[in-house]
């Protein structure tokens, strides 16, 4: 332990040389602390992006191959029926370690009977007007349009659509008359949350409905099947179950959407799920546009902070290494007299690295109250260039949603769950533009131990770097005799 | 002692020989002085019998055993102690440390002894004041003195220095040789001095001058 003793003689004995070490050392720790500290705070968002932005999976009926099988039959006039999703195979589906939870969707039309539904009229016609039965455009086509869902605490807590009184539909709603109705429809027609109204299903039979909640749909959603039951107002929320019953089916439903307990799993998800329906019948579609768009500028954001780690790790190995180099030769005499003395090289290389692990120690507390001051200003300026980045990004997803699909029961009407799609992603967007705007940076004691690591490879490297020169020598060549 | 058998040296070219064919024996108890022109191989013979390097052909014995089969390392270590005309002190230390750290890294009987060391210092004219002073603010003089006490502390029974005098005034050169001479008669040890300076040599026991690539007695 002798070259312990000769270390921290040696340190205090040259205060000028471990002081400028020190410094060296601190400001290569510095940097290398904030690219850690950059780097931890852009894969802790990454992971809450993963939780915020909830990607989906979709099962519908396969609308492509349902065409396709039309064509080439020989009546091209045929009329399409596509099949419809079973709830047991989408349970089977939901056991899968990969889904956080899945939501059902199922819906059909029906005639307003004791009330009036809302009829929107086009452009250049004077705002909404009351309707009823008799101003439906087709007889065939009811004008409200009943939306089965597992649960509304999805749909109903967006911007598009929001639970504004009593309660929304869960799954210990599933076979009752339970429903939800929009907040126009209930103002006009003087409803309220303990109402019953009347409904005419497509076979005629009289349906009386209780009205446990009301939502409040977004101005902005907008009709996309004309008139009548297109407007967001005229779409009553209840059970999936419910429309089955109404429609007089049982188990099924239009489409089943799963949500992923992690992003990145979609693509496994759906290998894991092919396995279990006809994928000539059914399809499964991935929405997971939000969570790539947030990964982009999170993911350049670590890789920018990996390239400083090493970067300067790199360089610092370099410097460390150099001033090592001068140190060594201005030392060599002193190696020659430990050698001739019969110390070992090993032990002359300990010495040294116990000298360099001493400066090591007060380097990385340095750079520890540092590296949080300058690692905060590191990672504004790189979260105020990936903000704006995300903030594109979003704006642009936005306005495909809501372009698109209007949330609610428009979506529904097709067959697709777009609607859904697009309400998380303006729901995640906002999320996700906070989450990436408040990306948190501080000093860990993960990053601490991390940071000492690297400091321990740095000096490591130095020192074998400015030794070897010396030490492979003989005592006599080193001493010139 | 230490005896050489057939003991050649050279650099760069075979055909341009220090010195061959040297066949040498230094007892215990006795102080050699070996002489020479500039340039001649006398360092180069002493950093070969101080395990410091290795001879291109012949052999080097300590003790009836070879070098090689006794380790360089381990010889350096254990049978052989060095003293340079620079001195060669550890700078960053005291005189005390000095010895200390000799002792630590080669096993003394007395390794961590500091009484020891300061009564070894005080004998050799280095009182505890100088003795606990960093070696660079002592004298020329008293580094050397220091250079030999930490020879002196080591347990090894064979002793090299080369131009121990050479940077010292006449006053310390005697001061030296009588250490030395101390250590060789007193201690038993076996004590080769590298010299330039015929006056310090004759002081010796022994002379050996190297003289056209061969040793000889003077």
């Amino acid at each position: 332990m002798n070259f312990i003793k000769r270390a921290f003689l040696n340190i205090k004995e040259k205060k000028g040389r471990s002081i400028l070490l020190l410094l060296v050392m601190s400001a290569i720790l510095l940097f290398v602390l904030s690219g850690i500290i950059i780097q931890s705070a852009a894969k802790s968002a990454i992971a809450s992006a993963k939780e915020s932005s909830n990607a989906t999976v979709t099962l519908t009926a396969n609308r492509e191959q349902a065409f396709k099988n039309i064509r080439k039959q020989k009546n091209k006039k045929q009329s399409i029926t596509l099949p419809s999703v079973s709830i047991d195979t989408a349970k089977k589906m939901a056991k899968s370690s990969y889904v956080k939870s899945y939501n059902v969707t199922n819906s059909t039309t029906v005639d307003a009977k004791s009330f009036s539904a809302i009829e929107t009229s086009s452009s250049n016609q004077a705002g909404p007007s009351m309707g009823g039965n008799s101003q439906k455009q087709s007889s065939s086509q009811g004008d409200i349009t009943l939306s089965g869902v597992s649960s509304t605490s999805t749909v109903l807590s967006s911007s598009s659509a929001k639970l504004i009184s009593g309660r929304g539909i869960s799954v210990n709603d599933a076979n009752t008359n339970n429903v939800v109705i929009e907040k126009e429809l209930a103002k006009d027609n003087s409803l309220k949350v303990g109402s019953k109204i009347k409904v005419k299903d497509t076979n005629g039979k009289v349906r009386i409905l209780k009205v446990v909640g009301i939502y409040k749909a977004s101005n902005t959603a907008s009709s996309s099947f004309g008139m009548g039951q297109s407007d967001p107002g005229n779409t009553i929320y209840t059970s999936a179950q419910y429309v089955n019953k109404v429609k007089g089916t049982t188990g099924k439903a239009e489409s089943v959407t799963f949500t992923m307990s992690n992003p990145a799993k979609a693509s496994s998800f759906i290998k894991q799920a092919k396995k279990l329906i006809n994928t000539t019948k059914f399809s499964l579609t991935t929405d997971d546009s939000t969570y790539q768009s947030l990964l982009t500028p999170l993911n350049n954001v670590k890789s920018f902070a990996n390239k400083i780690v090493w970067l300067v790790s790199i360089a610092g190995t370099i410097i460390l290494a150099l001033i090592v180099i001068l140190m060594i030769r201005e030392r060599r005499y002193e190696i020659g007299v430990l050698l001739s003395m019969g110390e070992k090289r090993v032990k002359v290389i300990s010495q040294f690295f116990t000298e360099m692990f001493v400066v090591l120690i007060f380097s990385t507390i340095i750079a520890v109250i540092g590296g949080g001051f300058v690692g905060n200003y590191m990672s504004k300026q790189l979260v105020s260039q990936s903000t704006s980045t995300s903030s594109t990004t979003m704006t642009i997803g936005n306005g495909q949603s809501q372009g698109g699909m209007p949330s609610g029961g428009g979506n529904t009407q097709g067959g697709t769950p777009n609607g859904n799609g697009g309400t998380l992603r303006q729901n995640s967007g906002f999320s996700n533009q906070q989450s990436v705007a408040n990306l948190e940076v501080s000093v860990s004691a993960v990053s601490i131990l991390e940071l000492f690591g690297f400091g321990l490879i740095i000096i490591l490297v130095a020192i074998l770097a400015g030794t070897i020169n010396v030490l492979r020598l003989e005592p006599k060549k080193i001493l010139i005799l | 002692m230490i005896t050489t058998k057939n003991l050649a040296y050279w650099y760069d070219n075979a055909d341009e020989k220090l010195f061959e064919d040297i066949n040498l024996k230094f007892d215990a108890g006795k102080l050699y002085a070996i002489i020479g022109k500039s340039g001649s191989g006398k360092t180069t013979f002493l950093s070969l019998i101080a395990g410091l390097d290795t001879p291109k052909s012949g052999t080097i014995e300590f003790e009836g055993e070879e070098l090689k089969k006794i380790g360089l390392m381990n010889y350096r270590k254990k049978c052989v102690s060095m003293v340079f005309q620079s001195y060669n002190l550890l700078t960053y230390m005291s005189a005390l440390d000095n010895l200390l750290c000799a002792m630590a890294i080669t096993g003394a009987k007395h390794a961590g002894d500091r009484k020891f060391a300061l009564d070894l210092l005080d004998r050799i004219g280095i009182d505890e004041d100088n003795a606990k002073r960093k070696v660079t603010k002592l004298s020329g003089g008293q580094q050397q003195r220091v250079a030999i006490a930490r020879t002196m502390c080591c347990d090894s029974r064979f002793v090299v220095a080369d131009e121990p005098t050479g940077n010292l005034d006449e006053n310390s050169t005697n001061d030296v040789l009588e250490l030395f001479k101390q250590i060789a008669h007193e201690q038993n040890k076996c004590v080769v001095i590298v010299t330039h300076e015929f006056d310090v040599a004759q002081k010796c026991d022994s002379i050996i001058e190297l003289r056209q690539r061969k040793f000889e007695q003077v």
